[in-house]
């Protein structure tokens, strides 16, 4: 069996110098931000062709800020600093807060980022469903530059994301919308599990119709990538909300079939989605004010 | 009052919940477990193991791996003597019989080193089909142990019944997922003999083992076992020991393996999964006439069966059926070798009774609490092996957990909840053997133990101080544990049947006991002279031997002692007058008697010394939208016999109810064509402390005429009912029955469906 054995341990003091780093060992590096992927996947004989580790901690990237639009929150911000933050407290990113607090057990909390849950495109965890529904943006630096790269783009396949090998995640930005709320929904199988399925939902409302004006649904668990819940966000679109409009809506079909794992089988998704749907729809739709 | 008598009979420190004596130990990390053990100059060995569950080996190369700097040995199943066909070699032989089943292996300076030289070496494998469904092994007749009760004719009975009710159960593969993984470390002894240290809960077992397959004398093989991160029946197996004591011996230079996490758990023994049929005659009033019972359980590639006796105890020993016929197997597949499992086949064979007993309550309609009651085996009366039931009390442990749980109530819960609550009960056999324990009452009135005793987390060290500063009279801290120090060990501690079965308290407290009443005999005879008293009257108490009838003649134990002269004069007492000791030995036999093959029946003595009887209730809430369960309280009593320190006793029976609680709602080890899909913590799910429900204990009190101030085991009996309870509980919630285990979320709402909702 091949070993993960990696021979360098590259501590950058700078994004500069990161992004140095990652042009020269390009494939043969990985990013260090949480170490908790890296630990789980070495740990089942995977990544056995890295020979770089790129420990990303003294890049000052810990930070979670507001302005007017928009909601930054550095890469190397952990889940346990998220969900402490003031920041995102009332507003429209609550889903974020709320699924970094729901994440369990502590020693993850206190370890992994907001980077290694997104970066390393693993369709299980909890935050990717949570930035597709709060229609969030990566930015990304490399030598060549910097680039913005919407949710809806970043996800490609299980491992996969629209980030190069050169590419550094440096803050992931959420846009502040008013009168909108969001919400995080996961079910797992015991208190400390990753997801059998997963929702997260945004919700916004006309100010003056207080009808839905934009939602946005994202499931986890279900594909190679956080999917949206095209039509059960249409279903909600113009129209007031009520128990039934969010019965409907949940109980829209999917228009993907939701992929098994040991854990669950795709017929079981298909039942509790809905559920999780309605759930994660209620809690933010009551958050939108 | 209670308690008064409790005092009178046994005075204060027995059945007193003190604090452990290894706490401050375990809390600080000075408690040393097997990973942190080594010797200079030690190798790190490594296993090649084969991805295949079935294969033959066509050839290994070594050339390329004996290349690679810092190798110092590498082995082959070639290099052990044959064994007897279907035992469970060290290394595989010619034939691999299971998934990451070890082929070779390395000791080398480095683990790098050894990690290298294992990926150079080269296997060629002609892959064979292999099998993992245990009927087709039955039919293939890959049967390594067959065991039968026949009692009666139930097959004429069933004609007859009233009602004939049958139905198939399921459990799943579970694993142990102990937090140590599997780690030894060998030396090869100046006298040509082996040390090992490292993690079994049987060191003699182990010793015998090594002693056999290496060719060693018997006391040529040391085997120490410290602090144990974890066990449950779980470390003995022993191939892994052989191979690094194999090791050593050949680069005559101490050799230490290491596990890695899914080594630990694709390489030791599982919880045999099991099928069991059961079909049951029963009257209109609600008695069973007769009872057939067809269990098939999967044992992997190298199950002897040894434990099979233990599934048919379990199954005869709670109700009284006049008609019973059981026909149970181990068979032999090409999954991980299945071995014990706290409650070993036991937990299988009472799921499957206590699931169809509900069924039966249920169609006869008749409360299952009042069923079970009209049906249990009465104290006094013999089971269908012919084993009279004594100091029993079902009736009371069911009684008292339906009166905690309130049965036949239910609170009101809020959509989409529903409530249920679930009753069952089990008993647990006794194991029996021979133990050994020696005592050194010091100068001091210290009292030194040596005794060969496993700590695997039961607080046992506890329990065993208790007992002999009771003896004594002393302080706790008066007694020097020698197990405490330096693990337990078969080179002067004798010998031991180890942890298994939960026997340690009551036989190697037996034998403490015993040694303690030596030793005090010992000194009251010494004290007789000094006092002229007879020995038979004096009283051995707080350090003094002193008359019983005449408090005015006492001695110090010190005082018996003579003061050796050394270099000018001084030093330590530490003689007897005379030049004797005061060391009390003991060796408590337990003896067991065999099964006649064709009926089960016991011959010529008892086979289980005595049995344990346990009852439980759960109350749970059922999500009817995603099939979720909550359980929101189980309540657990058990006949301890004598609880020596109730505190302990209650950890043990509440770690039954969350060990068997986890397996019930979620684990189960899943493969594909042999292979182990998760074996890790993050696919492999077990509760944690945060799944947690309320857990009420209940300790009852019917004293055993054997165990040591009449405790019985505890750290077993109360894993066979949860499974049951919570099913019951869960049909009483939302009215499916789930036959499989585990009973997941997605299993309880699928079945829901299948029903229309």
């Amino acid at each position: 069996m091949a070993r993960f054995k990696p021979s360098v341990l590259e501590k950058p003091s700078s994004v500069e110098e990161a992004l140095a780093l990652l042009k020269k060992w390009s494939t043969s590096a990985r990013i260090v931000a949480g170490n908790t992927t890296l630990h789980e996947l070495s740990g089942q004989g995977g990544l056995d062709d890295v020979n770089v580790l790129i420990d990303i901690a003294g890049l000052g990237l810990s930070y979670v800020t507001e302005d007017e639009q928009t909601v930054h929150v550095g890469a190397m911000t952990t889940f346990s600093k998220i969900a402490k933050s003031k920041a995102l407290e009332a507003g429209s990113s609550y889903a974020l807060k709320e699924a970094s607090e729901k994440l369990k057990p502590i020693q993850i909390r206190n370890m992994g980022t907001i980077d290694g849950s997104t970066a390393s495109g693993i369709p299980l965890y909890d935050l990717p469903a949570v930035l597709l529904a709060l229609d969030a943006k990566v930015i990304s630096k490399s030598v060549e530059g910097t680039k913005t790269i919407g949710m809806d783009d970043f996800f490609l396949a299980h491992f996969v994301t629209a980030l190069a090998p050169e590419d550094l995640l440096v803050e992931v930005q959420i846009p502040i919308k008013k009168r909108s709320g969001s919400s995080f929904v996961k079910l797992g199988r015991t208190s400390v599990d990753y997801a059998v399925v997963n929702a997260s939902a945004r919700v916004t409302l006309d100010d003056e119709s207080h009808k839905v004006s934009d939602a946005r649904i994202a499931l986890g668990a279900v594909a190679s990538t956080p999917i949206r819940h095209r039509l059960a966000e249409q279903r909600l679109i113009r129209a007031k909300i009520s128990e039934d409009v969010i019965a409907e809506a949940s109980s829209q079909p999917l228009d993907f079939d939701p992929s098994p794992s040991i854990h669950a089988s795709s017929e079981y998704k298909r039942i509790v989605i809905p559920v999780i749907v309605r759930d994660c729809i209620t809690a933010a739709a009551s958050r939108a004010r | 009052v209670e308690q008064e008598a409790v005092l009178a009979e046994h005075g204060p420190l027995i059945g007193s919940s003190i604090v452990r004596v290894d706490s401050v130990q375990k809390v600080t990390g000075r408690a040393l477990y097997s990973s942190e053990q080594g010797f200079p100059r030690m190798l790190c060995g490594r296993i090649k193991r084969c991805p295949l569950a079935s294969a033959k080996i066509l050839n290994i190369d070594l050339t390329k791996a004996s290349k690679v700097p810092g190798v110092r040995a590498i082995i082959t199943g070639k290099d052990f003597r044959a064994l007897s066909p279907g035992s469970f070699p060290p290394l595989a032989f010619s034939e691999v019989r299971y998934a990451n089943q070890g082929v070779a292996a390395v000791a080398a300076i480095t683990k790098d080193a050894a990690e290298e030289a294992v990926e150079k070496i080269e296997v060629d494998y002609d892959e064979l089909p292999g099998i993992y469904d245990p009927e087709q092994a039955l039919s293939l007749g890959h049967v390594a142990r067959h065991m039968r009760v026949r009692k009666g004719d139930p097959s004429r009975v069933f004609r007859t019944s009233d009602y004939v009710i049958e139905h198939n159960f399921s459990t799943a593969m579970e694993g142990h997922f102990l937090l140590e993984r599997l780690s030894f470390a060998t030396q090869p002894d100046a006298d040509g003999g082996i040390t090992v240290v490292g993690t079994t809960g049987v060191p003699s077992w182990l010793q015998f083992t090594l002693a056999d397959v290496l060719g060693l004398d018997l006391h040529l093989v040391r085997v120490r076992v410290p602090f144990l991160g974890g066990w449950f029946g779980g470390k003995n197996e022993d191939h892994t020991a052989i191979v690094c004591a194999k090791l050593a011996l050949i680069c005559h230079r101490p050799v230490k393996i290491e596990l890695t996490r899914e080594e630990t758990i694709t390489d030791t023994g599982v919880r045999h999964p099991a099928t069991i049929f059961i079909k049951d005659g029963i009257t209109k009033t609600g008695r069973i006439d007769a009872r057939e019972i067809r269990a098939v359980f999967n044992g992997g590639a190298y199950s002897s069966g040894l434990l099979l006796q233990n599934g048919i105890t379990a199954s005869v020993s709670v109700y009284d059926i006049p008609n019973i016929n059981i026909d149970a197997y181990v068979v032999n597949t090409n999954l991980i070798s299945a071995l014990a499992k706290r409650g070993p086949h036991g937990t299988q064979m009472v799921w499957a009774i206590e699931s169809q007993m509900d069924y039966i309550a249920d169609t006869l309609r008749i409360d299952p609490i009042q069923f079970r009651l009209r049906n249990i085996l009465k104290n006094g009366k013999e089971n269908a092996i012919g084993e009279v039931m004594e100091s029993m009390n079902y009736e009371s442990c069911i009684s008292k957990v339906a009166d905690a749980i309130e049965w036949g109530t239910k609170e009101s819960v809020e959509n989409p909840w529903r409530i249920g609550k679930g009753v069952a009960t089990g008993v647990k056999w006794e194991a029996g053997g021979v133990y050994q324990a020696k005592v050194h009452v010091k100068d001091t009135g210290k009292v030194e133990v040596w005794v060969n005793l496993i700590e695997n987390g039961q607080g046992i060290f506890t329990g065993i101080t208790q007992i002999v500063a009771h003896e004594f009279g002393i302080p706790t801290e008066d007694v020097l544990l020698l197990p405490l120090v330096y693990g337990a060990e078969t080179a002067v501690s004798g010998f031991s049947g180890g942890a298994s079965a939960s026997r340690q308290l009551v036989n190697i407290g037996k034998a403490v006991k015993i040694a303690c009443e030596d030793a005090k005999k010992k000194i009251a005879n010494k004290a007789s002279i000094a006092l002229k008293v007879d020995a038979g009257k004096i009283r051995i108490h707080g350090g003094r031997a002193t008359d019983a009838n005449d408090s005015s003649k006492s001695i110090a134990i010190q005082d018996l002692f003579i003061k050796p002269q050394l270099l000018g004069g001084y030093g330590p007492p530490v003689a007897v007058v005379e030049g004797k000791e005061f060391v009390g030995e003991a060796t408590w036999v337990q003896k067991i008697a065999t099964p006649d093959p064709e009926t089960g029946r016991v011959v010529g003595g008892r086979l289980s010394p005595s049995y344990i009887n346990v009852a439980q209730a759960a109350e749970v809430l059922v999500n009817v939208e995603t099939g979720q369960v909550k359980v929101k309280r189980i309540v657990a009593a058990q006949d301890v016999g004598k609880a020596i320190n109730p505190q302990l006793v209650k950890w043990q029976i509440i770690s039954c109810v969350m060990m068997g609680l986890s397996a019930t709602l979620s684990e189960e080890l899943v493969h594909s064509d042999g292979r182990i899909l998760n074996p890790n913590f993050a696919d492999y799910k077990l509760l944690t402390a945060m799944d947690t429900p309320r857990i009420e204990t209940i300790l009852i009190e019917t004293p055993d005429k054997d165990g040591p101030y009449g405790a019985k085991p505890v750290g077993e009996a109360n894993i066979l009912p949860v499974a049951p309870a919570i099913r019951n509980a869960v049909h009483d919630a939302v009215g499916v029955w789930i036959d499989d285990l585990p009973i997941t979320s997605e299993k309880i709402r699928m079945n829901m469906k299948r029903r229309g909702n």
